[in-house]
């Protein structure tokens, strides 16, 4: 599974540590969901693409 | 509050308990370190309720559990070998024999505990209510 968290976090310039308040995790989950090495629950895949303002299917490849 | 704050302010709790409670036991006072380690809880509940910053998410739920099944696992094996050496030796030392038991009932009332823990939350879970 890969994801484009890394790249749409950058357009829209927000800091791990920001997304990561603004789903309700910690810097290191949203580091670890960057590298694909950790499977997200639906919930926060649903909270981190809302935060990106993007779309489930787009920022998750399986 | 900062989780370093926190962490810092739960450490300071932690050392002032060990040399409280050790100077308690010492003494013979078996009241007090119950005491402080309530107020202990306390404090440190009332410090969590001070954090804004995440303190654990999914994912340290999930080690955690993960955590908690390898130390089940582990506990059980090292009971149960335990449990069988004892058992072989009590013709040695008929006290062996009675630790054995109690090893044995232990890793039962634990794995009763599980079970019933497990059932619980699933029954929550059932029920839509929270778990975590």
């Amino acid at each position: 599974m890969t994801n484009k968290i890394k790249e749409l976090r950058a357009r829209h310039n927000l800091t791990q540590e920001e997304l990561a308040q603004k789903v309700g995790v910690r810097r290191e989950t949203i580091l670890f969901l960057e590298a694909g090495k950790y499977n997200p629950s639906l919930k926060l895949a649903h909270d981190v693409a809302v935060a990106l303002k993007t779309s489930l299917d787009e920022l998750f490849k399986f | 509050m900062t989780t370093k704050q926190f962490q810092g302010i739960r450490v300071a709790i932690a050392m002032m308990l060990a040399v409280s409670v050790s100077i308690a036991v010492s003494l013979g006072n078996y009241l007090a370190p119950i005491i402080a380690i309530i107020a202990g809880m306390i404090i440190i509940h009332l410090a969590k309720r001070q954090v804004k910053d995440v303190l654990a998410d999914e994912r340290d739920y999930k080690l955690a559990g993960t955590s908690a099944r390898w130390s089940l696992g582990i506990f059980i094996t090292i009971m149960l070998i335990g449990f069988f050496i004892l058992s072989a030796l009590k013709d040695k030392n008929p006290e062996f024999a009675n630790i054995a038991t109690l090893l044995a009932y232990l890793t039962c009332g634990l794995m009763l505990l599980n079970s019933l823990v497990f059932y619980w939350l699933k029954y929550r879970e059932s029920r839509g209510q929270k778990i975590l």
